[in-house]
């Protein structure tokens, strides 16, 4: 039996699927995308989130910590956590009376996970929803996940994933026969591009979209990045290869760039990247998506 | 806001429509109602003649008297005539049930004719004072009779010589609009408090819906000739049946009385014809003439008619009892239909035609006292939608234009509900929601599913069985209750029992936080409960001494009601009381459900409970005497203890640990309830919604278990406690479903929170529809949506000069948001807003 290394069970979410779903944020991801949004998902370990505004200073995390990886930032002030030597065991955030202290990552079995997402089937049944796994990169725990799914499957479940593709293909195809609906990034079509903004080629991102289209139904995201990825040319190019690859994809979606991750950094007492780059006005958009439309593919904005 | 709206709609309000919204949104700005005294003079008058006869034909007369007392202006523009107190802004001084706070509430009211000032302090006041301390009011009987120990609990004081006769009449009664009255001790003071708050006195019991089809069918001259029939029927040597005389020969009086108001506005709207310049007003006066010359006294035959009986029939009421609340016209799309269809088939009305009528028509159901009781609602409820007798679903053509109409109007009134269930419409239910999604607060979602588990249960109590077709085709009334249409004399009055204060008593050994003093039963020092079934056992023993109590002082309040303000006219609507030949009050009517005993804070109880569960006796992480210390410390300088008690299972977060606690309170209370009686052949009947009293009643609960310090708001019906649901909506709908609604005879509010920016559009619809459709199978009673932002909320307490026409869900009702006191908006605020 696996377990998988959640960081977190989002119910009621309506952005990741059709209906109303429980949205599974797996732990762990190969790439480091400059506007990443959900920075607790990249490190595989468990981590702890620290809310800061929530801190009394009352130091019960400094006296439990086992590695002695917190100290007070000021006298009875707010505390502040050596990163390099916190493992993340979560003692501190069992302790923390004022929830300032928050462990992102637990270790579920895939029936333990199933008994969290079953408690919504009610309104999966009536909303045409179901259970999406996302993350992080949920093919990082492949066997888990195919467990998972697996079980949902079983029940019945509409079951969906949302991937960067940046993964072997052995550990994404056992998946993609589980799936309703595959989620796939396509974040840039010029390789150099996307090895500077996302630390990574997009090669075998490129490769895994197109064999997955010849099986499964796809809808593919462009997060659209001002700066990086939000140029004529490279939507075009982005549209054409989409348009290539068949009639398994349902849509592309574009998702506008946005700010909402910004505190969850100050979480992880780590500085945002993106300072300088804003969101795409709307005209932007608008003129993205009717470019898109142009090939003849179904387009939107936002999830 | 507005683009949504116009969205949503399907047949544009007509200018007509417009001008008169304006006319009452103008009107409902002014921050006090204008009194008029006409029905109370007229009553008040009537009863000084009358002394001596029978009560039952006294007020029946009494009831004549201020028919033949109501004003018969016609307003501009409005397609149908009457008011509930002459005018548009007008409401009534209700001094019978105001008692002895007229005498100082008389000098503060802003707006009233010194004519009726004169009136009430030369006549009125006067008669019902009598020789000095207010005995012909019915509440004095009520007190004389109850025994000491009852006074006691009921006002923290035995008063065995009843000193305190003189000012029973002073309190303020529960729902009458606020009035800032100076406190002046020895003068404005009235009766003390104790743990059971007795919410029967002094006001009226209202809270029904009856007649309305009756009177479309037969018209007033129609039930007048039921009660001839039955008199007709008498057998003049028995005894039981000459009992039922002065009330059938008082029915002949009230019903010719009521047959009588339509000619009066057909003379009107005949000379206002005459004297009309605009050619297409002076035609519609006309129409007006000819409604009115039919109805109310005959059966209706159009829509038009239809409409105008409903309205006669509701206003009605408000000349028996001058201020009463909760009488709910119920089910208009069906038992309006028959005329809507052969009119339009007939092809003497269209669609859009209709629509305006329905506009108009509800509009009528916003003013007069409407905007000046933010604390309650007038809560005249109506229903669309539902089942039909056979099974089937209900919803017809007019279902859709009564949504369309709430669209149209959105206004406080009416209080809108749809009865939803597994068989509705898609189409219907999408309709519903684009009403929600505009976030005035309507409609209130109710699963009619459990509403026929609910019946057809309460049928087992030990009265008449309701039938299936009954409970298929009955509905609610005022906030979300349950209610047999037609045949229920439902007393949804009553009792006010905080179930978080049987907690404190068992925690204390029956000694009150509040008036510090020992009040319940002696249960024993907690710190010796070896387990946890022994706190809850000791809970349970607080809780049937107090509904013990109930019991005693309710019976006593429907004895005094019975004998000193029987209703004439209001019992011959519900049926079978001319058959019967009895009031509602003696129980004349097919069931009798109620007095109420009404709780709130069943949440707090279950939270608190899973607390001492989990960290006292499951955990063993702290003692009963440690909780006890910082509880009577409001927890200052026990914060850490208070942070584990935070920490505990909360309801609404799909936690079975404290969820099924919670069900337990829910459960043991109604099982409480329903084993005491009334005085009329029915039980007393649990409800938990407690209006906007969960603010202010909170004042008067100590610190609890669940880590919530003392005199912060209690949870808001069954909804969580503000801000402790984290798991999102689906969880708190999950938490409420594991309770036994159905049981809840006259049922519980759920509030909830939603974006407006996750719903406020098409896909944001669907979800909500989605979700409604989970919350019938999950077999929830009701809930209710508001979808204002916290910047709004907030905005318009910085400048509430600028959102005067917002309008927010409270409990079971709907209020304009600025009008709601700081406490209130704050506790709002303080809810989850899902999809955030």
């Amino acid at each position: 039996m696996h377990k998988g290394l959640i960081s977190r069970v989002e119910r009621f979410s309506l952005h990741d699927g059709p209906g109303i779903r429980t949205l599974i944020v797996m732990k762990g991801c190969p790439l480091r995308c400059r506007w990443c949004s959900s920075p607790y998902t990249q490190s595989a370990d468990p981590e702890i989130l620290y809310i800061k505004g929530r801190c009394q200073g009352c130091g019960r995390c400094i006296a439990v910590c086992p590695n002695q990886a917190i100290a007070f930032e000021t006298v009875d002030g707010p505390v502040k956590t050596d990163r390099s030597r916190c493992i993340g065991c979560g003692a501190c955030a069992a302790v923390c009376v004022n929830r300032a202290r928050e462990l992102s990552g637990r270790h579920y079995t895939a029936a333990e996970l199933f008994r969290e997402v079953e408690k919504d089937a009610a309104f999966y049944r009536r909303s045409g929803g179901g259970i999406t796994v996302g993350g992080g990169e949920p093919t990082m725990q492949a066997a888990f996940v195919r467990e998972f799914l697996a079980l949902c499957r079983s029940h019945l479940f509409h079951t969906a994933m949302e991937t960067s593709a940046y993964t072997p293909w052995e550990k994404l195809a056992p998946l993609l026969d589980l799936l309703d609906i595959v989620y796939m990034d396509l974040k840039h079509v010029d390789e150099r591009r996307h090895i500077q903004w996302t630390g990574a080629s997009n090669r075998v991102i490129l490769e895994n979209i197109r064999r997955a289209a010849q099986e499964n139904h796809l809808i593919l995201r462009i997060p659209v990045i001002p700066g990086f990825n939000d140029s004529a040319e490279n939507i075009s190019a982005s549209a054409k290869f989409v348009k290539e690859l068949g009639n398994n994809v349902v849509r592309l979606e574009l998702l506008p760039y946005h700010q909402f991750g910004i505190h969850k950094y100050g979480e992880l007492e780590r500085l945002y990247p993106l300072e300088s780059v804003t969101p795409p006005p709307d005209a932007h958009m608008k003129e993205l998506r009717g470019m898109v439309r142009s090939f003849g593919l179904d387009c939107e904005i936002g999830g | 806001m507005a683009d949504l709206q116009n969205k949503f709609i399907t047949t544009k309000p007509t200018a007509r429509m417009m001008r008169l919204r304006e006319f009452y949104v103008e009107n409902s700005k002014r921050t006090d109602p204008v009194y008029t005294a006409c029905y109370d003079l007229a009553i008040a008058r009537s009863m000084r003649q009358t002394e001596g006869e029978p009560m039952v034909l006294r007020r029946a007369k009494a009831f004549a008297a201020a028919v033949e007392a109501m004003p018969v202006d016609i307003f501009p523009d409005e397609p149908f005539v009457g008011w509930f107190a002459g005018s548009p802004t007008a409401i009534s001084v209700g001094a019978e049930q105001l008692g002895a706070r007229l005498e100082i509430e008389i000098d503060h009211y802003k707006f009233m004719s010194e004519e009726d000032r004169k009136a009430v302090r030369e006549e009125i006041i006067p008669y019902w004072k009598g020789e000095g301390d207010w005995r012909r009011h019915w509440f004095y009987r009520n007190y004389e009779m109850l025994p000491p120990e009852t006074r006691n609990l009921l006002y923290g004081d035995p008063d065995p010589d009843l000193k305190k006769i003189g000012i029973i009449t002073r309190s303020r009664p529960p729902a009458l609009p606020r009035v800032e009255v100076k406190e002046v001790p020895g003068k404005t003071d009235g009766l003390g408090r104790g743990i059971i708050n007795d919410g029967m006195t002094r006001h009226h019991i209202g809270h029904s819906s009856f007649g309305y089809e009756k009177i479309l069918k037969k018209g007033f001259l129609g039930v007048k000739k039921d009660a001839e029939d039955r008199l007709a029927r008498i057998n003049w040597t028995d005894t039981e049946d000459l009992r039922k005389v002065p009330f059938l020969k008082g029915v002949v009086i009230a019903m010719d009385a009521a047959a009588t108001v339509g000619r009066k506005f057909a003379d009107a709207a005949r000379a206002a014809a005459r004297r009309e310049k605009e050619p297409w007003r002076k035609a519609e006066l006309k129409k007006i003439a000819a409604v009115c010359e039919r109805v109310p006294a005959h059966p209706a035959r159009t829509f038009r008619e239809a409409l105008q009986s409903v309205w006669f029939t509701q206003i009605l009421n408000w000349c028996e009892t001058p201020i009463t609340y909760a009488i709910s016209p119920g089910k208009v799309d069906q038992y309006l239909y028959p005329y809507y269809e052969k009119d339009i088939r007939e092809g003497c009305l269209t669609r859009e035609e209709a629509q305006e009528l329905v506009d108009c028509w509800l509009m009528r159901f916003t003013q007069g006292i409407a905007p000046y009781i933010p604390q309650a609602g007038l809560a005249s409820h109506m229903d669309v939608g539902g089942l039909k007798a056979d099974g089937s679903d209900a919803t017809n053509d007019l279902s859709f234009l009564f949504v369309e109409g709430m669209i149209h109007t959105r206004m406080l009134e009416p209080n809108f509900g749809i009865l939803v269930h597994s068989k509705t419409p898609d189409a219907f239910l999408i309709k519903a929601c684009q009403l929600c999604v505009l976030g005035t607060g309507h409609p209130m979602f109710l699963n009619n599913d459990v509403f026929v588990e609910n019946f057809l249960a309460r049928g087992t109590l030990g009265g008449p069985p309701v039938p299936l077709a009954m409970a298929r085709t009955s509905g609610a009334i005022g906030c979300n209750e349950p209610h047999v249409t037609n045949y229920d004399s439902e007393f949804n009055v009553g009792s006010f029992l905080l179930l978080p204060n049987m907690l404190e008593l068992a925690l204390a050994d029956g000694w009150s936080w509040d008036l510090r003093k020992y009040m319940g039963v002696r249960t024993g020092d907690p710190r010796t409960f070896k387990t946890f079934s022994d706190l809850q056992e000791a809970y349970l023993k607080q809780l049937a001494y107090f509904a013990g109590h109930c019991e005693i002082t309710l019976k006593n309040s429907e004895l005094a009601l019975a004998a000193g303000y029987p209703t004439v006219y209001t019992s011959a609507l519900i049926e079978d009381c001319i058959e019967n030949g009895r009031t509602r009050e003696e129980g004349g009517a097919r069931f009798n459900f109620g007095p109420i005993i009404a709780t709130a804070g069943a949440t707090d109880v279950g939270d608190s409970l899973a607390a001492i569960k989990k960290l006292v006796y499951d955990e063993k992480k702290i003692t009963m005497a440690e909780l006890l210390d910082a509880m009577e410390k409001n927890f200052e300088g026990c914060e850490s203890l208070r942070e584990e008690l935070l920490k505990a299972p909360k309801f609404g977060n799909d936690d079975d640990y404290v969820d099924e606690i919670v069900a337990w309170v829910m459960k043991t209370y109604c099982d409480e309830v329903i084993k005491h009686e009334n005085t009329r052949g029915g039980h007393l009947i649990p409800y938990q919604n407690p209006l906007v009293w969960y603010v202010r009643t909170g004042k008067l609960v100590g610190a609890l278990p669940s880590g919530r310090k003392a005199g912060e708001p209690l949870s808001d019906g069954i909804s969580p406690t503000r801000g402790v649901d984290v798991n999102g909506p689906t969880a708190v709908f999950n938490s409420v479903g594991k309770i036994d609604n159905a049981s809840i005879f006259f049922g519980q509010t759920l509030n909830m929170r939603l974006n407006k920016d996750v719903f406020g559009n098409d896909a944001g619809v669907r979800r909500l529809a989605d979700m409604i459709r989970t919350f019938v199978d999950l077999k929830i009673h009701h809930c209710q949506f508001n979808l204002i932002s916290s910047e709004t909320m907030r905005e318009a307490q910085r400048n509430p000069g600028e959102y005067q026409e917002l309008t927010v869900r409270v409990a079971g009702y709907v209020a304009y948001f600025t009008r709601l006191g700081r406490d209130v908006q704050d506790s709002i605020i303080a809810r989850n807003e899902h999809g955030a």
